[in-house]
């Protein structure tokens, strides 16, 4: 589908900053009008709804950018159906928000090469849904362990040492709310488990709209398949509170844990992310800004041309005040 | 290039303030002299170590001259090593570990000693090697007059020599005498320089150097950082109302042990006189 402006025939998208569909053509807002797409073929080429443009759709791609014209659709088939999304936090933060994040955070870094984080590199960064799971659980735990309590006192003459043992149990139960767990291939597990946690009070049902002017993936896989990752963080959250809850012992000596994690409910969710790749020496390096929050990861390139010329000045700058120090004590 | 002296402004102005305020320094104190002067013409001393006991070696005598000689100018103290085998039984109104002490001083004024003036900053290592039928023990005292009183508290002199002392056991041929005198000459120093020069020690330019590598490489390996993000969420993030609901809670005493030690005590050693400097016994 293609969202057209009902006033001038241009491609509306959605406008995190303005909350609310906007044509960057004539400024008008929420003129809005749904086109139906040519249907995706079996060949995943699929017809620009905006120039008839022939385009290319990777295997999850749900909603894209045509390179022809430059408008934004969104595929029907990759919407509708198992793979419609229950929920969605639309981007809140926009474009131009994004990157002065990922220059706040990265821009002081010393050693970035140049180039890096530039205006004209960063306008390649792209907002993009990532298709998540949200996993209700109810998670009963149980703990036994021997604790130890120690006191000690003198009389002058000896050092006496009390060690005090004790049976110590725990019995709890949690009920978690949308454990998220990414349904992406391409986006790294490990940052998506970072680039938590999200605003759910913002968590709206999904609507087709929101996908405008950004580009989205359906779940690559489905919410069994990705279960265990989301029983996983459940086990490891779960273990933390009961450890949590034993305290005041100086040692304490596991006797048994169990945790048994029960799933409730899972819900589909678009969720937001600002993406952007910067290449350097043949490596990719990857950004994330969390739409919604703007929680910033990535790790920087470093150039060694820079290395050498800041760990030499900082050398030499030390140097300097040591040896001025010193011409100062000479004469004193 | 403008973001590499954006990066380093505030270092590279606070050193043109260094180098202004050094150079500063330099110009007012140029022709000024850096150290104590030596100003007594009036003592008649020309040597500083005085082996009456012989029990150094001619070529030991030459050594510790030589040591003394520059440590004088280090320290602004005339320095004298005197060695006895002879009692003082007699010749002072003081207990007999204090006779060294006024051998001492008597020796200063007799020779009018002091590097700054008469009776001025002074310094003397008596060593009798006699042992005093009336106490039954050898006396040795690091006796301080003027700047090195100040300096050298008693405390501090009896540090000395028990460190100093160390390399002689029974006063006997077999003691190593050269080695106990220098290292009292030698730990004189660490009481006797002022901050700056104390500090000196510390600017040295090998120290400097070292340090400003240790502080480049620290700089270069906290800057490299490769960590993608931390962690925000809590283990109760997802949890409905924030906290789990703890349906049991037991903390059953079982039984308890004791052990018990013996303080062990270390046995003390009184030290020695008081007035200038310090004295030591054995």
């Amino acid at each position: 589908m293609f969202f057209k402006c009902r006033n001038c025939g241009g491609n509306i998208v959605y406008d995190p900053d303005k909350k609310a569909m906007c044509c960057p053509h004539c400024d008008s807002l929420d003129s809005e009008e749904k086109v139906d797409s040519p249907a995706l073929t079996e060949t995943l080429k699929v017809t620009c709804a905006s120039c008839g443009a022939p385009v290319d759709i990777k295997e999850h791609t749900s909603a894209t950018r045509c390179p022809n014209c430059g408008n934004y659709f969104v595929i029907d088939e990759r919407v509708t159906g198992s793979f419609k999304p229950h929920l969605i936090i639309p981007f809140k933060l926009g474009k131009n928000t994004a990157k002065d994040l990922l220059r706040k955070e990265f821009d002081k870094r010393p050693f970035t090469p140049q180039g890096f984080m530039t205006n004209a590199s960063l306008d390649k960064m792209e907002g993009t849904y990532v298709p998540f799971f949200m996993y209700d659980y109810h998670s009963d735990m149980n703990y036994q362990a021997v604790g130890t309590k120690v006191r000690h006192w003198s009389d002058g003459s000896y050092e006496y040492t009390e060690t005090s043992y004790y049976d110590v149990t725990r019995a709890m139960n949690a009920d978690f709310d949308k454990v998220p767990v990414d349904a992406s291939i391409a986006m790294d597990d490990g940052l998506m488990d970072l680039i938590e946690p999200y605003n759910y009070t913002e968590l709206e049902g999904h609507q087709d709209k929101y996908l405008s002017g950004f580009l989205s993936e359906k779940y690559n896989m489905g919410e069994r398949e990705l279960t265990p990752r989301a029983e996983q963080k459940v086990i490891k959250d779960s273990q933390e509170m009961l450890h949590a809850s034993v305290s005041g012992y100086a040692t304490l000596t596991e006797v048994n844990e169990t945790i048994s994690p029960t799933k409730k409910a899972v819900d589909y969710a678009l969720l937001p992310v600002w993406e952007y790749i910067y290449g350097y020496q043949g490596k990719e390096y990857k950004y994330h800004v969390n739409g919604q929050t703007g929680k910033v990861l990535g790790e920087t390139p470093v150039a060694k041309g820079k290395v050498i010329a800041y760990g030499c000045t900082v050398f030499g700058l030390m140097a300097a005040f040591g040896f001025l120090i010193r011409a100062i004590l000479l004469v004193m | 290039m403008n973001k590499f002296f954006k990066y380093f402004k505030v270092p590279f102005i606070l050193l043109a303030i260094l180098a202004v305020v050094t150079i500063g320094i330099r110009i007012a104190r140029s022709g000024k002299p850096t150290g104590i002067e030596r100003n007594n013409t009036e003592t008649d001393l020309t040597t500083n170590v005085f082996n009456f006991a012989g029990n150094l070696e001619p070529s030991h005598v030459a050594a510790l001259e030589s040591l003394i000689e520059s440590t004088e100018e280090e320290v602004g103290c005339d320095i004298a090593i005197i060695t006895l085998d002879e009692t003082l039984e007699g010749r002072y109104n003081s207990q007999p570990y204090q006779w060294v002490r006024d051998y001492a001083a008597d020796f200063a004024a007799e020779h009018s000693m002091g590097y700054d003036k008469p009776n001025g900053n002074i310094i003397i290592f008596v060593d009798n090697i006699y042992r005093e039928p009336s106490s039954g023990k050898v006396h040795s005292w690091l006796w301080t007059n003027g700047l090195a009183e100040e300096m050298i508290p008693t405390s501090e002199a009896e540090e000395i020599m028990d460190v100093a002392l160390e390399y002689l056991t029974d006063y006997s041929d077999a003691d190593d005498f050269y080695s106990a005198y220098a290292k009292v000459i030698e730990l004189v120093p660490g009481n006797m320089r002022s901050t700056s020069q104390s500090m000196l020690r510390i600017f040295r330019p090998s120290y400097i150097l070292i340090f400003a590598l240790v502080v480049a490489l620290l700089y270069i390996l906290i800057n490299w950082t490769t960590k993608a993000g931390v962690r925000t969420t809590v283990s109760t993030t997802y949890v409905e109302n924030g906290r789990p609901n703890l349906t049991h809670k037991g903390d059953v005493f079982l039984r308890k042990t004791v052990t018990k030690r013996k303080i062990q005590t270390s046995s003390s050693s009184g030290g020695g006189g008081g007035g200038h400097g310090g004295g030591h016994s054995r």
